[in-house]
C-alpha cells in the first residue's frame, strides 16, 4: 500500500498537493475561526451588558464577530462544495488520462489483471481524499457549532459538515473514475462527470425532501425551541379533538376577516403546530444519506471494473 | 513454405503464440483488419512480422496481448487464450507500443517500482543494469527522455518482467540509425541469453533482417508468407532477364524504375541473383495487391 500511495502521489503530485493543500488549508482556518469565534460573542454580548443604551459603543466587537461568523459561513461553504469539487477535478482525469495519453497500454500490458490495477491507482487517491474531507468535515463541524453557539448542529448547514463531506466525495470520486474510464478524454469526462453528479445530488436532495416531508412531526409552535430541525410546514392543531388541520384548510372553514390584525395569538380552542424533523434524528438521516452513496460508490465501481475489464486502450 | 508444411516443421516444438482463424474488423462500415489468421510461432528466436500500413500486424500483437477481442477466431499466448483469460495470458507477455508511452510525472526508477509492484517476477536489479549499461538516467522523469531512451526504458520493462514471449509493435519506427541498433542489441541479447521469444513488428525488413531468424508477412489482413529467413532467402531469386521459367512469386518496380522480378527459384540457379529480404517481402505484397484488385474488381 505504501508503495501504491508513494505511486499515486507522484502521479499526481501536482494536483494532489494542490487541491488537498487548499482542503487543508481551509480547515485549519475554519478551526482558527472556531477557536476566536466563542471568545468574539462572549465579548459581543459582555460589551452589550456594559453598553446597553448604546449599541454603537460595541461596534468594534461586533464587526469582528460578523467578520468571523461571515468567514465561518463561508468555510462551511466551501466544505459543502469540496466533495463535488475534488470528486470531479480529481476522479474523472484519472483513468481518462490514462487512456487519452496512452499510458493504459503500458499499465495494462505490466498488470496482469486491470481490475487489480484500478485498485491499486484509485484506492490511494480515494484514501487522500477521503481523510482530507474527513478533515475537513470536522472542521467545518467545529466553525459552524461555533457560529451558531448550539450544543449540535442538527440539520443546520446539512451536507457541509461531519463525516458526510467525505463519503460525498468518495462517491463522486468513484463515478468519476467509472465515466472517465468510459470516455477516454479527459475534458469530457470532467463535463460529463460534472453534469451526472448534478442530476443526482438533485435526484437525493429531492428523494431526501420527501423523506423529510413524510417524517415530519406536528410539536406545538411554542414549544419548538431547537434551532437545529427541520421544519417542512406549519397547521393549526384542534385542542379538542387533537385533529391537525392545514392553514390553508383553517382559513378556508373559518373565513377571517382579512382586514384584522393577527395578534400572534392561535384562533381560540386551536394551536399552531410546526411540523418538523427534530435535530436528534439528523445522525439518522447522515446514517441513511450515507448508506445510499455507499451503494452507489459500490455500484460505480464494479461498473468502471467491467469497463476496464474490456476498454480498449488507445 | 505452405502452411501444411509449416505445421509439419512445428512438429515437436512448444507453440508460444498462435491464432486460430483470428478475423477482426472494428466495425461493420470499416473493412476487415484480420482475416482469417492461422498463425503459429514455436518458443525461441525473434520473428519479424513485416507488412505495410495497415497490413493489421497492430491488430494481430495487440489481440495477443488482450487489447482487442477478436471479432471471430482465437488468439492464444502459451496455449491461454489472450482474450477470454487475459489475466493468466498476460503472465507470459511483455509488450513494447508502437510510441512507447511512459509517465511524464513519473521517474524512470519510479516506472521499475511500478513494474515491480505490478508483476512479482519483475526483475528491478536487472532492469537497472540493462538502463545502466545504455546509460539511461534512472532520476530521469519520462518525459525528459529522447524517443529513443523511452523505447529502450519500455525493452527493459518488458524484458525485465520475466516473460515467455515479448510483443513488440514497431518499436524502432521512430528511432534513430544508433539507437535502433541498441535496441535491436538489447533485443538479440535478451532473446539469445534468456530464451525468450520475440515477435518484431516493423515494415521496413531491412531494420530487422539482421536480427530475426524467423519471417511472417501480413498485406490487408492477410497471412502472405511464415517461414524462416534462411528459407525464404534460399527458395526466392530475382529474375535478370525474361527467359525464367520459374514459379513467379510477383513483381514491383525498383527505385531507379526497373522492374523487378521475383521467383521460386534457388538463389544459385543461373540467369537469377539472390532476392533480399525485402525484394521477397515485396514480391509477395504486390502480388497480394494484385489479387485484392481482382477480387475487388469481381
Amino acid at each position: 500500500m505504501r508503495t501504491d500511495l508513494y505511486l499515486a502521489w507522484r502521479h499526481q503530485a501536482s494536483e494532489l498537493g494542490m487541491l488537498i493543500g487548499a482542503c487543508l488549508a481551509i480547515a485549519a482556518l475554519s478551526l482558527i475561526f472556531a477557536l476566536l469565534l466563542g471568545p468574539a460573542t462572549e465579548a459581543v454580548q459582555a460589551c452589550l451588558r456594559e453598553n446597553s443604551s448604546s449599541f454603537d459603543a460595541c461596534k468594534a466587537e461586533t464587526d469582528f464577530a460578523s467578520l468571523l461568523a461571515g468567514g465561518a459561513g463561508l468555510f462551511v461553504a466551501l466544505t459543502g462544495a469540496a466533495p463535488f469539487f475534488l470528486g470531479v477535478v480529481l476522479g474523472a482525469p484519472l483513468m481518462a488520462r490514462e487512456i487519452e495519453l496512452g499510458t493504459a497500454s503500458l499499465a495494462w500490458s505490466l498488470n496482469a489483471s486491470r481490475a487489480k490495477w484500478l485498485i491499486r491507482r484509485v484506492v490511494p487517491v480515494a484514501a487522500i481524499v477521503v481523510v482530507a474531507l474527513l478533515i475537513m468535515g470536522q472542521a467545518s463541524e467545529a466553525v459552524a457549532l461555533a457560529a451558531s453557539q448550539e450544543s449540535a448542529l442538527g440539520f443546520q448547514s446539512l451536507g457541509s459538515h461531519g463525516p458526510l463531506v467525505a463519503v460525498r466525495g468518495l462517491a463522486v470520486l468513484t463515478i468519476g473514475v467509472g465515466i472517465g474510464l468510459f470516455i477516454g478524454r479527459q475534458l469530457p469526462a470532467v463535463l460529463l462527470t460534472g453534469a451526472v453528479i448534478a442530476l443526482l445530488f438533485i435526484g437525493l436532495t429531492v428523494g431526501r425532501d420527501a423523506l423529510i416531508r413524510a417524517e415530519a412531526v406536528p410539536i406545538p409552535a411554542h414549544e419548538q425551541t431547537f434551532l437545529d430541525s427541520w421544519p417542512v410546514d406549519s397547521a393549526y392543531r384542534d385542542d379538542d379533538t387533537g385533529e391537525v388541520i392545514s392553514m390553508d384548510d383553517w382559513y378556508e372553514a373559518n373565513q377571517p376577516d382579512p382586514n384584522e390584525v393577527w395578534t400572534g395569538e392561535d384562533p381560540p380552542g386551536m394551536t399552531m403546530v410546526s411540523y418538523l424533523v427534530p435535530g436528534e434524528r439528523y445522525p439518522e438521516f447522515v446514517a441513511r444519506e450515507a448508506g445510499a452513496l455507499v451503494v452507489v460508490t459500490v455500484l460505480a465501481g464494479l461498473l468502471a471494473v467491467g469497463v476496464i475489464r474490456s476498454r480498449r486502450p488507445l | 513454405m505452405t502452411h501444411d508444411n509449416r505445421d509439419t516443421a512445428l512438429m515437436g516444438h512448444e507453440i508460444v503464440l498462435q491464432a486460430e482463424g483470428l478475423a477482426k474488423r472494428y466495425s461493420r462500415r470499416r473493412a476487415w483488419a484480420l482475416r482469417e489468421i492461422d498463425l503459429a510461432i514455436p518458443r525461441g528466436g525473434i520473428t519479424a512480422l513485416v507488412g505495410p500500413n495497415a497490413a493489421g500486424k497492430s491488430t494481430l500483437i495487440r489481440s495477443w496481448i488482450g487489447f482487442e477481442q477478436p471479432t471471430r477466431g482465437r488468439a492464444f499466448v502459451c496455449g491461454v487464450d489472450a482474450w477470454s483469460d487475459r489475466t493468466r495470458a498476460l503472465e507470459h507477455v511483455g509488450y513494447v507500443s508502437q510510441s512507447p508511452t511512459l509517465y511524464d510525472t513519473l521517474s524512470v526508477a519510479d516506472h521499475l517500482l511500478m513494474a515491480q509492484r505490478a508483476r512479482a517476477s519483475f526483475d528491478r536489479p536487472g532492469a537497472e543494469r540493462r538502463l545502466d549499461e545504455l546509460a539511461v538516467p534512472l532520476a530521469a522523469m519520462g518525459n525528459e527522455l529522447s524517443g529513443g531512451q523511452q523505447a529502450q526504458v519500455a525493452l527493459a520493462l518488458a524484458l525485465s518482467s520475466r516473460v515467455d514471449v515479448l510483443l513488440l509493435d514497431e518499436p524502432l519506427a521512430s528511432l534513430d540509425p544508433l539507437a535502433r541498433r541498441e535496441f535491436l542489441y538489447l533485443l538479440t541479447d535478451a532473446v539469445r541469453t534468456e530464451g525468450t521469444t520475440a515477435l518484431l513488428s516493423s515494415h521496413i525488413v531491412t531494420d530487422i533482417e539482421q536480427a530475426c531468424d524467423h519471417l511472417i508477412v501480413l498485406g490487408v489482413g492477410r497471412l502472405v508468407l511464415d517461414l524462416s529467413v534462411a528459407d525464404a532467402l534460399a527458395t526466392h531469386a530475382v529474375a535478370l532477364d525474361d527467359t525464367s521459367t520459374a514459379p513467379i512469386v510477383g513483381g514491383f518496380r525498383d527505385t531507379d524504375g526497373s522492374r523487378l522480378t521475383v521467383v521460386m527459384a534457388a538463389a544459385d540457379t543461373p540467369n537469377y541473383r539472390p532476392a533480399t529480404l525485402e525484394e521477397v517481402m515485396l514480391a509477395h505484397l504486390a502480388a497480394t495487391r494484385a489479387a485484392t484488385a481482382s477480387e475487388r474488381a469481381a
